[in-house]
């Protein structure tokens, strides 16, 4: 049985609210506590699988960043330096030196951000469905949409967000792919219709894209997607990922940018691997086209 | 068949929950429920009864109970 906590921090000004789970098991951690930072949307009860996956081989922080979940939402001038600051401050009074740390979407750009800033306070990153090298095209058709949205054509923004997010390639085989649409539809329409900063959030996540220029050193990292993640492609996951000094790359097999929920025992085990250093070799999940890892 | 009855229907037939496992405050999340199979219980809730529940928000952490709840307030409101 897990033990869970929720703690408020202040920052800048603004309240937030993380969630730890201790495990009760009695021997030690098989690693690091792990942070996981999701999507825009992600607020910190929303892990599912990974509670009892990852919590059995470590303890759990998990967060409601500026916007999701019950924190408030970030302030006019606010952006990425904020969400770097909650992190540190959430670490911090968690009490954690060293962290095992994984971003998913928006949450890749806030982990690796970060981890350039603290490579000493990461001990392993993971890095999933990020939006690396984006075309300026790519960001302005969602500036587009988002101000369609905000201009009260929200339906609009939910549909182009379907596109941008989910693969529509029906050739494609994608798990759970049905599900997968009427769920992603149902909380993107919710956000933009009945979050009073729904649209907001999301609209800065597309603010503030991966920032690939600087690469990042002394972390070891595994990126991975959804072979056919549509936000940003495999190809350019996988140029990214050469970035990092001490870094792998590796694909799901029939997931696309949403593979967090298409396969999240895949995922899970995923991260539970990586961050027990155990090996990816003859891992059935992953696509064709990964390397292969020692 | 009522409300709860179908839904117990579900959890039981399609997604294995044991009957004694099923209670008002128990949460989704304990009978097995993640995001993904509580997607599926809201469409086969929603062909069964005849009813829309896109506008209930529910996650794995709410309740049989709050869901049992939801549905009702929908097919009250068809009737």
């Amino acid at each position: 049985m897990n033990s869970e906590t929720v703690r408020t921090i202040t920052v800048a000004g603004l309240t937030c609210h993380y969630r730890r789970i201790v495990n009760s098991r009695r021997e030690s951690p098989a690693t690091e506590p792990v942070l996981l930072l999701g999507g825009a949307l992600q607020h910190k009860d929303g892990w599912g699988a990974f509670d009892e996956g990852v919590g059995a081989v470590a303890d759990l922080i998990t967060v409601d960043m500026p916007g999701a979940g019950a924190s408030d939402q970030l302030r006019p001038g606010q952006g990425m330096d904020v969400m770097c600051r909650v992190v540190e401050a959430v670490l911090d009074d968690a009490g954690v030196s060293r962290v095992n740390l994984f971003g998913y979407s928006f949450g890749s750009v806030i982990a690796f951000t970060f981890a350039r800033r603290h490579p000493h306070r990461v001990s392993r990153l993971m890095l999933g469905g990020t939006p690396a090298n984006l075309t300026e095209a790519e960001c302005a058709e969602w500036r587009t949409a988002a101000e369609r949205g905000a201009a009260g054509h929200e339906q609009e923004f939910v549909d182009f967000t379907m596109g941008f997010w989910l693969c529509q390639d029906e050739s494609r085989v994608i798990r759970n792919r049905r599900l997968a649409h009427r769920y992603v539809r149902r909380i993107v329409t919710h956000a933009v219709t009945l979050l009073p900063y729904g649209l907001a959030v999301l609209n800065r996540s597309a603010d503030e894209w991966l920032d690939t220029s600087g690469g990042l050193v002394g972390v070891p990292t595994l990126v991975f997607c959804g072979e056919h993640d549509t936000v940003s492609d495999a190809r350019r996951q996988q140029d990214f990922a050469a970035t990092i000094q001490d870094s792998a790359f590796v694909t799901i097999a029939e997931a696309d940018h949403w593979a967090t929920l298409e396969r999240p025992a895949e995922v899970v085990d995923l991260v539970v691997r990586f961050f027990t250093d155990q090996t990816l070799h003859g891992v059935d999940y992953l696509g064709a086209s990964a390397p292969a890892l020692a | 068949m009522d409300v709860t009855e179908h839904i117990v229907t579900a959890l039981t037939g399609k997604f294995g929950v044991a009957p004694a496992a099923i209670g008002d405050e128990v949460p989704l999340r304990q009978l097995g429920l993640d995001s993904l199979a509580l997607e599926e219980l809201r469409l086969i809730i929603e062909d069964g009864l005849d009813i829309d529940l896109d506008d209930v928000q529910l996650t794995s952490r709410d309740t049989f109970g709050q869901l049992v709840q939801a549905v009702h307030s929908k097919t009250g409101a068809n009737a």
